[in-house]
C-alpha cells in the first residue's frame, strides 16, 4: 500500500472497517503431555481421516498406535504399509480382543458405527476419543452420552474448535466484550468434491460410500454442520430453538439423491439467526465461521481467525502494540506475539497460522485428560447436544422444511 | 441425471495447488464419477504429502527432523522414511552430487531472495551424512542442530509416487497421466497408446519427444545458470543446459535428473558416472545435442536422430526454480497419442 493509499484507507475508515488478524502465537502449540511412557492406543477406521489422525498421532509422543482396524480390505492394507509391524484388524472387537494392553481408542469410522464401538471400548475400560458427529440418530447420541458418563475412563469428542488455540484465543476475545451485542452468526463450508470414495468392489460400493447413503448419512448439514455449529454452541453456550433447511443437487448429479448444495437458517431464543451454507459444488472462501457484533466482527477460518472492528468502536489497549499487515484489500493489525519480528523475518507474509493440524490439538488435549484428569475438552454430552442439533439441520434440509429444536430433544 | 456410471467422453482432469505448484491429473477410466472419485483421493494424498514434507509448516515431519532431530529421533511413517532412503541412497552413488540439507547453502548464497553472505559457505552446517535413519526403529535424527532439511527436489515426486499408487489400487482408473508443474509426471495404468511428451528447449523444433508408458519422467534445469555443488557447497555451472531421467518411480526420478547437473559441474563431468540400471537419461548439451543412454532410450524421439520415430508433441518445458535445482517447468501434460 502506498502512503497515498494509505492515507486514503486511514481516511475511509471512519466508515469502513479495520482488520486484526487473530493469530496464535510463535509457539503456539498446547504442550503435549510428558508421560512416562506412551499410551498404546488402537484406531478404528483408516479411512481419509483416519490416516490424518495416524499422522498427527506419529507426531505425538504422548502416543503411539498399537494397532488399527478397519472393515475395509484395502484401507487396512494401505495402514499397514505405511506402519510396518503394528497389527491390523478386520474389526474393532478384533482389536480390542487381541489387544489387551490398549489403553486408547480412537474411534474414526462412519458415524452410524461409532456407537457400538464406543460402548465396546468404554465397556472394556479403554479411553475414547470419537470423531463427530457423534452418532446418526438422536438415540444413539444419548446411548454413548450414558455410557460416557457411566465410565471411569476419559471420553473426548471431536468437535475441534474446542481444542482449536485460535478458536480459544477468538473465544476471549468474544466473551470480552470485543463484539458487544451479537447482531447475527454466518458459516459456510464449500469445497469443491464429489464426497465419493472409489471402490474396486462393486458389492461395497455402498458400504464404502455411506456418506451418499440417506439411510444413514447426515448430509452436510450433519456431517459438516454440527462441527460448525458448535463453534456457535461453543462460544455462546447456547442452541437454537428451531432451523430451516433446503438443499437440492447443483453438481455432482451422478445418481445420488443427498443434496451437494444447501442452506439452513438457524433461529436462537433471542432471535438471533445462524445463516449456513455449505456446497460440494465450489470451494471460493472454504470454510469459516463469523460472529456480527456492533463493535466487531470475528472470522474464523479452520486455521487463522481475524478481528473486524467497526470505526466507533473504542480502542483496545493492545492495538497499540499489534503489527500491521495486509489483509485482503485492507491493511489490517495483527494480534500475535512477536508479530514484528515475524514481520522483520517476512514469515507474516506467509501467513503465520495454526502450526498443527486442529486435530492435533484435541489428541494432545485427550492426553492430557487421561494424564492428568483433566475434564475432557469437548464431552459426550456436548457432542451429543451439537449432532442433534445437526440431525435436526440434515432433516429440515432433506425435508425442504423448519424443524423446531425443543428443550427435550437436546435433554441428554 | 446425467448417468455418470457411463464411459466418459473425454478424460476427467482435476487439478490442486500444492507444494508452490500446481499438480494436475488427466484420468480415464469406465465409470466418470468412480474416475472422479479415485482422482480426488489422489490430490488428497498430494496435500498430506505437503503436510509432512513442507519446510514451511511448522508442524511437518521435515520441519520436526530439523528443529528437533538433533536432540530426539523423529517417528516417521514408512514412505517417509522410504524417500529419506532413497534421497541418502542417491547421494552416495552420486559422489554426492545430490543433498536434502542445502537449505543453509541456499540462503548464504542468496538464493533464496536474501543477500548473499560474505563469508558463505563458512558457518552453513550441511551434508546428508548428517542425517541419520534408524531403519529398525524408523526414526530420522541429525547429529548437528544445523541441519536444516528441505525435500524440495523431491517432494512433488514423491507426492506424485504416492497419487499414482492410490489411482493404481483404486482399481478403477485404465490410465492416468500425473504431473507437477509439468517438471515431473508419472503414468499409471495402460493406456491405449503411450503418453507422448516433448521436453520443450529454447529450439523447439529439435525438442525430443520421450513416450511414457509405465513410469516417471523428471526435468532439471539450472536457476540463473548455477546450481549448489553440496560437495564443495558453492555455486558451480553445470555443463548441461538440461538434465531428464526416466525412472520406475518420480521421487527417484526427481533425485537423478538434479544430480545429474551438479556431475555436469564437475571437472570430468558425467563421464566417470555409471547411472542405476533402470535409470535412463536425457541431456541437453551446451551446443544443443541431446543425449539419450539408458534401457528407456527407444522411447526417446530426438528429431534428426537416426531411428527416431515422429510422435506428436506436447511441450514439458524446464524452467528456473527458486531451489536452484528443481525445476518448475511450464507446459501441457499430454493424452494418449
Amino acid at each position: 500500500m502506498t502512503e497515498l493509499d494509505r492515507r486514503t484507507f486511514l481516511a475511509s475508515a471512519a466508515g469502513g472497517l479495520a482488520a486484526l488478524a487473530v493469530l496464535p502465537e510463535l509457539g503456539f502449540a498446547t504442550p503435549a503431555p510428558r508421560l512416562a511412557q506412551p499410551l498404546r492406543v488402537g484406531v478404528v477406521g483408516v479411512g481419509r481421516h483416519g490416516r490424518a489422525l495416524l499422522d498427527d498421532l506419529q507426531k505425538l509422543d504422548a502416543f503411539t498406535v498399537a494397532a488399527v482396524a478397519d472393515n475395509d480390505p484395502a484401507r487396512l492394507s494401505a495402514a499397514q504399509r505405511r506402519l510396518g509391524e503394528t497389527p491390523t484388524y478386520g474389526t474393532h472387537a478384533e482389536l480390542l480382543d487381541k489387544t489387551k494392553d490398549l489403553q486408547a481408542v480412537i474411534i474414526a469410522t462412519p458415524t452410524h458405527l461409532h456407537k457400538q464401538i464406543a460402548l465396546d471400548c468404554l465397556g472394556a475400560g479403554k479411553h475414547a476419543f470419537c470423531e463427530a458427529p457423534l452418532a446418526h440418530t438422536p438415540e444413539d447420541c444419548r446411548e454413548i452420552a450414558h455410557a460416557a458418563r457411566r465410565a471411569s475412563t476419559v471420553f473426548q469428542a471431536g468437535l475441534y474448535a474446542r481444542s482449536n488455540p485460535v478458536y480459544k484465543l477468538a473465544r476471549t476475545f468474544f466473551l470480552s466484550d470485543s463484539v458487544r451485542d451479537l447482531v447475527a452468526m454466518r458459516a459456510q463450508d464449500y469445497r469443491k468434491n464429489s464426497w465419493r470414495v472409489p471402490s474396486r468392489d462393486a458389492s461395497r460400493d455402498r458400504e464404502v460410500n455411506w456418506r451418499l447413503d440417506t439411510d444413514v448419512s447426515l448430509g452436510l448439514a450433519g456431517e459438516q454442520g454440527t462441527h460448525q455449529f458448535d463453534v456457535f454452541h461453543f462460544y455462546t453456550g447456547r442452541y437454537p430453538s428451531s432451523v430451516w433447511g433446503t438443499g437440492s443437487i447443483r453438481v455432482h448429479d451422478d445418481g445420488r439423491t443427498l443434496a451437494d448444495t444447501i442452506n439452513c437458517n438457524l433461529r436462537f431464543a433471542d432471535g438471533a439467526m445462524l445463516q449456513y451454507a455449505a456446497s460440494l459444488g465450489n470451494s471460493y472462501e472454504g470454510r469459516f465461521e463469523v460472529f456480527h457484533g456492533s463493535n466487531a466482527a470475528i472470522k474464523l477460518a479452520w486455521s487463522h481467525g481475524w478481528m473486524f472492528k467497526e470505526a466507533d468502536a473504542p480502542t483496545q489497549g493492545w492495538e497499540v502494540y499489534a503489527n500491521r499487515q495486509q489483509f485482503h484489500n485492507d491493511e489490517g493489525i495483527t494480534l500475535i506475539a512477536d508479530a514484528t519480528k515475524l514481520a522483520s523475518q517476512g514469515k507474516l507474509k506467509e501467513g503465520v497460522g495454526l502450526p498443527y493440524s486442529p486435530q492435533y490439538y484435541a489428541l494432545t488435549d485427550f492426553a492430557d485428560s487421561i494424564a492428568n484428569g483433566k475434564p475432557p475438552a469437548c464431552s459426550a454430552e456436548e457432542a451429543a447436544r451439537a449432532t442433534i442439533v445437526g440431525i435436526i439441520a440434515a432433516r429440515a434440509v432433506a425435508g425442504n422444511t423448519q424443524v423446531e429444536i425443543s428443550e427435550d430433544a437436546l435433554r441428554i | 441425471m446425467r448417468d455418470q456410471t457411463r464411459q466418459p467422453a473425454d478424460a476427467v482432469r482435476l487439478a490442486a495447488e500444492a507444494m508452490r505448484t500446481r499438480f494436475e491429473l488427466v484420468l480415464w477410466g469406465p465409470s466418470e464419477r468412480d474416475v472422479r472419485a479415485a482422482g480426488e483421493e489422489a490430490l488428497a494424498i498430494i496435500h498430506e504429502t505437503e503436510d509432512r514434507l513442507s519446510p514451511f509448516r511448522p508442524g511437518s515431519l521435515v520441519s520436526a527432523i530439523s528443529r528437533d532431530g538433533a536432540s530426539r529421533p523423529v517417528r516417521l511413517d514408512a514412505d517417509t522414511f522410504r524417500l529419506l532412503s532413497l534421497c541418502a541412497d542417491v547421494a552416495q552413488r552420486s559422489f554426492h552430487a545430490f543433498d536434502i540439507t542445502l537449505w543453509p547453502l541456499m540462503h548464504a548464497w542468496g538464493l533464496r531472495g536474501e543477500p548473499p553472505s560474505p563469508d558463505a559457505p563458512a558457518g552453513c552446517v550441511w551434508g546428508w551424512q548428517r542425517l541419520v535413519l534408524d531403519a529398525a526403529a524408523r526414526t530420522a535424527h541429525t547429529n548437528d542442530p544445523g541441519v536444516r532439511l528441505d525435500l524440495g527436489a523431491v517432494g512433488k515426486g514423491h507426492a506424485l509416487d504416492l497419487a499414482a499408487r492410490a489411482i493404481a489400487e483404486s482399481g478403477v482408473v485404465t490410465a492416468a497421466f500425473l504431473h507437477a508443474g509439468t517438471s515431473t509426471a508419472i503414468a499409471v495404468g495402460t493406456p491405449a497408446h503411450p503418453f507422448a511428451v516433448r521436453l520443450a528447449a529454447a529450439d523447439a523444433t529439435r525438442s525430443p519427444t520421450v513416450r511414457l508408458t509405465q513410469g516417471a519422467l523428471s526435468v532439471s534445469a539450472p536457476r540463473g545458470g548455477h546450481i549448489i555443488d553440496p560437495e564443495s557447497g558453492r555455486p558451480v555451472r553445470p555443463g548441461l543446459e538440461l538434465a531428464a531421467t526416466l525412472a520406475p518411480g518420480a521421487a527417484e526420478a526427481d533425485a537423478w535428473s538434479t544430480a545429474l547437473l551438479v556431475l555436469s559441474s564437475r571437472p570430468d563431468g558425467l563421464a566417470g558416472f555409471t547411472p542405476p540400471p533402470d535409470l535412463t537419461t536425457i541431456t541437453l548439451q551446451p551446443r544443443g545435442g541431446w543425449i539419450a543412454q539408458g534401457p528407456r532410450r527407444r522411447d526417446v524421439s530426438i528429431p534428426g536422430a537416426p531411428g527416431s520415430a515422429d510422435a506428436p508433441a506436447v511441450a514439458f518445458s524446464p524452467a528456473p526454480s527458486p531451489t536452484g535445482q528443481t525445476p518448475c517447468p511450464s507446459a501441457t501434460p499430454g493424452a494418449p497419442s
